[in-house]
Order: C-alpha cells, then structure tokens, then sequence
C-alpha cells in the first residue's frame, strides 16, 4: 500500500464528490439540517484508529452494507446510541416514542440511502456499477466492529485505509461516520480507473 | 493498605505478560481471539490478541518483517517461551474468548467465518503446547472484552447489552 499524494488527492476527490451526493440526499431526508463534512482519507494503525477517531470501547450502532458490482467492499455506518436517537427524531419528525426497534430500522434505512447514493456517485466516476446489499446491523464494541469488517474484506494489515465522512447536524458535530471500506486491491482498481 | 494493582491492556496484534495483583485486559474481540496463559503457582499470566489463524499466507521471507503476534501459530509458541523464561517451574492453562462472526457473513469464501478459523488454530496450538484449556467462551454474533484478575485467574467476560460472566 503505497500510494503517491497526487493518486491520494484524486481518491480524495472522489471520495468527496460521493459524500457530497450522499449529504445532499439525507438532508433532503430529514429536512436539510445534517450534513457531511468533506471526507477523510488516510491510512492508521487499530491503535492510531481508537486514539483519533472512536476508542475501541465505544458502543455504537453499526450497520453494513455489503456493495454489489464491480468493485468489491463494504460501506459501514457508525453511531452513537444518543445520535441514533437524534436522527431517529429527526427522521420521525418527533422524539416521542423512538423506541429501540425504530433507531435500527431508522439507522438501517438511513445507511441504506447515504449507501446508494453515495456508490451510485463514485460508480459513475469511476465507471462502475455498485450497489449496497441488504444491511446487517448490530449494537456492538466500535473495536469488535471495525477490526471484523476490514478483515471481512481481506484487509488483514496492521494499518489501513480509513476513508471516512462525518456528519454533522446544525453544525454541531454528531457521532455518526460512513466509512468505505474497499476489499484488497480495489484502491489500486479505483486508481487505475482515474488514470492517475 | 491497599495494594497498588494496576491494568495491562494489549491492543490488537499484541500480547503482554503480567503477574498478580494486576489484572491483564484486552477490549473489542470480534472475529479476533484472546488467549490468556497462566501459571497459578507463580501467577504470572499471558495475554494474547491474535487477528488470524495462520502466518504462512503471508510469508514472503520466511516469518521476517511480520508481526508475530498478529497469528495463532506464531503468536502462542512465542509468548508461552516467554513466559517459561520468567517462570520456568509453571505448569501452564489457558482460557480464550472471542472467533465471533460479527455480521454473520455467508458468501465470502476467502474469508469464511474467520473466527472458527481463529478458535481451531487456537486450540491447535494450545494442544501442542501441552496447555490443558480450562475455560472458553467462544463464537456468536458478539464483541467481547476479556478481563483477567491475576490474582485468582477469574475471567470477566464483558458482551454489550448482556450480563456480565465468568469463564
């Protein structure tokens, strides 16, 4: 994995432009106060991970889509359980009875949605097909969560490549990130398919 | 008085050896396993985060430039030599956690239920090592934290949203 800073930046670009759709889509959702921060893109050592994004004790609602088509890999949205809450409220329309079945299948419908829209944007750049699967979700450890699903895709290194966009809502940050995660040797594809 | 005791916590990839008071840790086992070590005579213990089953995938020059304790059967042999050098008398158990199938993946054949993989290695190892397994808590859907008091070998197994229990 090694990458010169012109091929990084134009990932980057694509990256941004795919959590760029992706924003426009859930503010449209949930009337138009979340956004998504310009992506991020680098590679981190599990300890690196757990120091600078989310400790690896952290309990979160993490849902995965596997991605169908042409590139192989995974989108991975991750939330707190209180910023579950706030979208579920927010997607509802109302914080009276979010109860726990209405935060997953809310989370799930929301990563569903950021999923498609943002693969079907980095699929026409790069021109592939690509789909997110039926998620799967679960309340679990961030560690359990993220370590199992890089090594899903055959991402077995001690460091790896977090391509990660943050959400935020009225400009506050919230605990919530979409994470893409590429099966080994489709960075090296994506770059190849940009010519740089 | 009190005794000053104090937490080693090994991280993924990693092991690290302790001795009572303390207690020894490792936080977030999905498909990875924790494999504690321990000698209840001296009460030193080692613990173990392996990621995967088997270096030999991965050997280009032999085992050289790779972390040898990211995988079963480099990371047990090495840590156990340790231990013996620190404590040459002991008469060694073990307990493992973890090899669970956090998403309960079907149809990636390459990485099929790497946590199976993970406990069989494992336990493979433990057997030709000699180290009777005493305790394991092992598979399902869940994260696991895995906490060791060295003083008397108790195992917490800590599972998000279910009760704590002991291996």
């Amino acid at each position: 994995m090694a990458y010169s800073n012109i091929q990084l930046d134009a990932l980057k670009e694509v990256m941004n432009i795919g959590g760029g759709k992706a924003a426009t889509t859930i503010s449209q959702m949930v009337g138009s106060v979340i956004r998504m921060r310009v992506p991020e893109v680098n590679i981190l050592s599990y300890d690196e991970l757990y120091q600078q994004v989310m400790a690896d004790d952290q309990e979160v609602y993490a849902v995965l889509s596997s991605i169908h088509g042409d590139l192989k890999g995974a989108m991975l949205f991750v939330i707190t359980d209180p910023a579950a809450k706030e979208i579920s409220s927010l997607m509802m329309g109302t914080d009276q009875g979010v109860t726990e079945e209405i935060k997953v299948s809310a989370v799930s419908e929301l990563t569903n949605i950021v999923s498609s829209s943002f693969l079907t944007s980095i699929g026409g750049m790069l021109e592939k097909k690509l789909k997110p699967e039926v998620p799967v979700s679960s309340f679990d450890m961030f560690g359990a969560v993220i370590s199992s699903a890089y090594m899903e895709f055959e991402q077995f290194g001690d460091e790896i490549m977090v391509i990660r966009n943050e959400f935020t809502y009225d400009s506050n940050y919230l605990e919530a990130s979409l994470y893409f995660i590429p099966e080994l040797g489709v960075i090296d594809k994506m770059i190849k398919s940009l010519g740089v | 008085m009190l005794q000053n005791t104090n937490e080693t916590r090994v991280g993924i990839s990693d092991y690290k050896i302790s001795y009572a008071p303390n207690k020894i840790m490792t936080v977030g086992l999905g498909s990875c396993i924790g494999t504690i070590v321990y000698d209840p005579v001296s009460k030193i213990g080692g613990l173990s985060h392996i990621m995967l089953p088997d270096s030999k995938p991965f050997e280009k020059n032999g085992t050289s430039g790779l972390n040898l304790a990211k995988y079963a059967n480099t990371a047990l042999p090495l840590m156990v030599k340790e231990l013996k050098q620190k404590a040459p008398r002991a008469k060694f158990q073990a307990k493992i956690s973890g090899g669970a199938n956090m998403f309960r993946f079907k149809n990636n054949l390459t990485t099929a239920n790497i946590g199976q993989r993970n406990v069989d290695a494992v336990l493979n190892q433990l057997a030709s090592l000699q180290i009777p397994l005493v305790g394991q808590d092992t598979g399902g859907s869940n994260g696991r934290t895995m906490v060791v008091d060295l003083n008397d070998f108790s195992t917490l197994i800590r599972v998000v949203r279910q009760e704590n229990r002991y291996i």
